[in-house]
């Protein structure tokens, strides 16, 4: 069977060929999904994040030219969703308790119910993750993730390559740091499991 | 020999293949405390990126395609259609509501004339003192009556002849009137 090219159901999609539209959604959805989680680190938060990116991915279709891959474009408007999810909820947690503590609640993701391989990453990737500022995640993500390019990360997140560079230098020496102690539990925990 | 900086150690990690990256491996190469750090580095990225975000569930992903669909949905109108629709509405009953005050206003005099005609009140009336002829003149019609016409059909009690200038084919001549003291309707048409 032919497979379409991205641009070709993008173009069908914007004019209205649900078919088209589910291809792309089937193609990106899991992507799209992990950028948000590793912003957001949270199941739930990250489905609302990566349903307000979809949404925004339909309704801009007729704006997308092709000039650049339908992934990098897509992964583009996630952050970007992931980001104003982030604050929102962060903004919902200070109406709520009067005082801030959305690190925290960053720190501890929602769900232990979720599977084994969902729980691995929480508990080695969320921990770490969640020490970095949101914007600091978000350029990580794409840098470290997406593979996507200083310049690319800057327009994403709407500052300068060199503000970008100076986050993606620190997020990796705070994992870094954050690793080391982790690395030596996992590796006693193989140990006595061996 | 010159120390190597996060941005470099980076640059080895993200771009291995560009040829700065083949410099600072060098510089690398010479000093085994900055390959440690380095290593460190590497070996704290590649945990990372080891591990896998999880996906969304098969159902959930059906539930946010059709609902993200269902809310972008570009055949649907825009946000602005509404409210110039809205607004047009809303504009296009003042507009009307204006014309009919017009009309309405502008046909109010007209309507009262026709009450006046509705009473009765002649346009025109002629009145001897004598009495002898009494000419009344309305829109459409005339009456003619007194002692002249009593004297021309003396067996009908105060007759009236009315002229009815209405039909477009001619006008009709008509005398009304009784006998036997009013207790007979006299109709003639002339």
């Amino acid at each position: 069977m032919q497979t379409s090219s991205d641009s070709t159901l993008a173009r069908a999609a914007a004019n209205g060929d649900q078919a088209s539209a589910a291809q792309l959604y089937h193609r990106y959805a899991d992507r799209i999904f992990a950028v948000c989680y590793r912003v957001l680190l949270d199941h739930a938060s990250a489905k609302d994040g990566s349903q307000e990116a979809w949404i925004k991915i339909f309704r801009n279709l007729a704006h997308y030219d092709g000039s650049k891959s339908f992934a990098a474009w897509a992964r583009t408007i996630a952050v970007r969703a992931a980001i104003d999810e982030h604050r929102k909820r962060n903004r919902r947690c200070k109406n709520e308790s009067g005082d801030e503590f959305a690190v925290e609640t960053i720190q501890q993701p929602e769900s232990a119910r979720r599977q084994t391989d969902e729980n691995a990453f929480e508990a080695k990737v969320s921990a770490c993750l969640g020490l970095l500022s949101e914007t600091q995640r978000a350029a990580f993500t794409l840098r470290h993730y997406e593979g996507a390019a200083y310049a690319e990360i800057a327009q994403a997140l709407k500052c300068s390559e060199g503000t970008i560079k100076t986050h993606i230098h620190r997020a990796a020496r705070v994992l870094r740091k954050a690793l080391a102690p982790y690395q030596e539990v996992i590796a006693h925990h193989d140990e006595t499991d061996g | 020999m010159m120390k190597l900086t996060d941005e470099d150690f980076l640059r080895l990690y993200y771009e291995p293949g560009c040829p700065r990256t083949e410099e600072l491996r060098r510089q690398l190469s010479a000093s085994p405390e900055m390959q440690a750090e380095y290593q460190a580095l590497a070996d704290a990225l590649d945990q990372m990126k080891a591990a896998q975000a999880p996906n969304l569930a098969p159902f959930e992903k059906v539930e946010q395609f059709e609902a993200a669909w269902a809310t972008a949905d570009p055949n649907a109108a825009p946000w602005y259609y509404g409210l110039l629709h809205s607004a047009w509405k809303t504009s296009s009953v003042f507009v009307i509501g204006m014309i009919c005050g017009i009309v309405v206003t502008m046909n109010a005099p007209a309507q009262q004339d026709h009450k006046s005609d509705a009473g009765r009140q002649p346009v025109l009336e002629v009145q001897p003192v004598n009495n002898l002829l009494v000419i009344e003149q309305f829109d459409a019609f005339q009456t003619v009556r007194g002692e002249a016409l009593d004297m021309v059909y003396s067996n009908i009690e105060d007759p009236v002849l009315v002229i009815d200038s209405s039909d477009p084919k001619g006008e009709k001549k008509v005398i009304h009137g009784t006998s036997e003291n009013g207790a007979i309707q006299v109709v003639l048409n002339l």
